[in-house]
């Protein structure tokens, strides 16, 4: 087990023990908490979610931890978000109304332009060079009704679900945070080959 | 591009796995768990677990806890006993990814919509037994066990953004040996937009032929994949290769 601890934020959102257990696995102490004292202490921070963005953001404010993620963010220490977990870093969506998001990477959330939904395997596109971030053409597990719009800068990687799509940012990044669109977790060994080499890049 | 896929389903009576013969008849097949983890080794692309004894005693939590701690990496989606948004949200915290809407249909389209606004219609599928019958499609309840022309409220949920896809149920040819009855698809297409998911009686032969639908995202497969060892990989071997994800046997299992 390697000695790095890795934390994924419960905040009453999203399937965390699958998460924890998907770390293990890549070798890696994982906890569940939302604690701010554990989150301090963390080496890498995890967003999960899965459901709806009005609901997450309430939950975070809620348990008072916005202004905790924003400031752990600023010190530049690393964060994952996943699925719904990425979009909340934007800047605001339009999921059942205006929502206000973490504002951690410019952009906004919108529903999918060419499709109601996006759900199933799919393969990323690499767009910008990036050495911790490869695609070796294998699918990834998406299920997601919006989509993280941003400038060509933070985006790392995009999926597409037909020829005539224009593409869905599947990977963006700022800095030492990371939002992946996909679960990971749940995409069998292409998941678990694509976290082995972000993680260890942001914990070293 | 995104791949069609193939979901292996474990359906479970008295907390052991079954197979079922149009809903009335139960052959014992074995632990669950068992079933799945089988199912992951062999490549299913999202693996469907429905308990269908579950009444008013809400879901399986205890079962998909269980599932859980196994760190399968493979997409699960739930169906059973859910009949409150609480237990919608508890069923994904304990392990599912997706959940299936059957009996709630009927007893309370509210909170079928309540359910879809806490988790996401991407979230949501609904299950729908179906049956041509005198040339018309009809919906099976099978807790009052009547079949009745699908309701006005049932369609607009199917019709609505309450769900991402339906399962089109073919539950008198379910673990029969005749084959998937295409009319319930061509009918069921000309009442929704939403992907179609068909399930029941499918043969090996008919995947392929399933999957060419333009709405018709995945299939669901019971039974027979638990008769052939790696049978996911035979079949999916004979579909066209972009229609499909593809997946390596490890080392062990060649």
């Amino acid at each position: 087990m390697k000695k790095e601890k890795i934390s994924i934020l419960d905040y009453g959102i999203g399937n965390l023990d699958s998460l924890s257990k998907f770390f293990k696995r890549l070798g890696y102490r994982a906890t569940i908490t939302n604690k701010v004292n554990d989150l301090e202490n963390t080496n890498l921070l995890i967003l999960p979610g899965v459901g709806a963005y009005p609901v997450a953001m309430k939950n975070l404010n809620d348990l008072e931890l916005i202004d905790f993620l924003k400031s752990y963010i600023y010190r530049n220490k690393p964060l994952i978000g996943i699925c719904l977990g990425m979009q909340l870093l934007a800047e605001q969506s339009t999921e059942f109304g205006h929502t206000k998001g973490l504002g951690v990477i410019p952009g906004y959330v919108d529903s999918i332009k060419f499709s109601k939904w996006h759900i199933g395997w799919n393969s990323i596109s690499v767009k910008k060079d990036h050495p911790h971030i490869t695609s070796n053409n294998k699918e990834l597990y998406f299920n997601h009704s919006y989509e993280f719009n941003c400038e060509e800068e933070f985006i790392i990687a995009k999926t597409f679900i037909d020829n005539k799509s224009k593409g869905i940012n599947a990977v963006i990044q700022k800095g030492k945070v990371f939002g992946l669109q996909f679960h990971p977790e749940k995409s069998q060994e292409a998941g678990m080959n694509f976290m082995k080499s972000l993680v260890l890049h942001l914990l070293n | 591009m995104l791949k069609k896929r193939i979901v292996g389903t474990v359906i479970v009576r008295d907390n052991i796995a079954v197979q079922s013969f149009s809903y009335n008849k139960y052959l014992p097949l074995g632990d669950p768990i068992v079933l799945i983890e089988n199912l992951e080794r062999w490549g299913v692309d999202e693996i469907a677990l429905v308990v269908i004894d579950r009444g008013n005693n809400g879901p399986d939590l205890e079962l998909i806890k269980k599932i859980s701690s196994k760190g399968l990496s493979t997409p699960l989606i739930y169906g059973g006993g859910i009949k409150k948004s609480e237990e919608a949200i508890s069923t994904i915290r304990q392990g599912a990814e997706r959940l299936i809407i059957d009996s709630l249909l009927f007893d309370d389209s509210e909170e079928v919509k309540e359910i879809s606004h806490k988790i996401g219609a991407q979230a949501l599928i609904a299950s729908m037994p179906l049956v041509i019958s005198d040339k018309n499609l009809k919906h099976y309840n099978y807790k009052t066990k009547k079949l009745n022309i699908i309701s006005d409220e049932i369609l607009h949920l199917i019709k609505s953004k309450y769900f991402s896809e339906v399962v089109a149920v073919d539950f008198k040819n379910e673990g029969g040996s005749s084959s998937y009855d295409n009319l319930i698809l061509d009918e069921i297409t000309k009442l929704t937009n939403l992907s179609i998911i068909p399930f029941g009686g499918i043969s090996n032969n008919q995947i392929c032929n399933l999957l060419n639908y333009s709405n018709v995202s995945a299939v669901m497969i019971g039974n027979s994949l638990n008769y052939v060892e790696n049978s996911i990989l035979h079949i999916k071997n004979k579909l066209y290769k972009n229609l499909i994800r593809k997946h390596n046997l490890s080392k062990n299992e060649k």
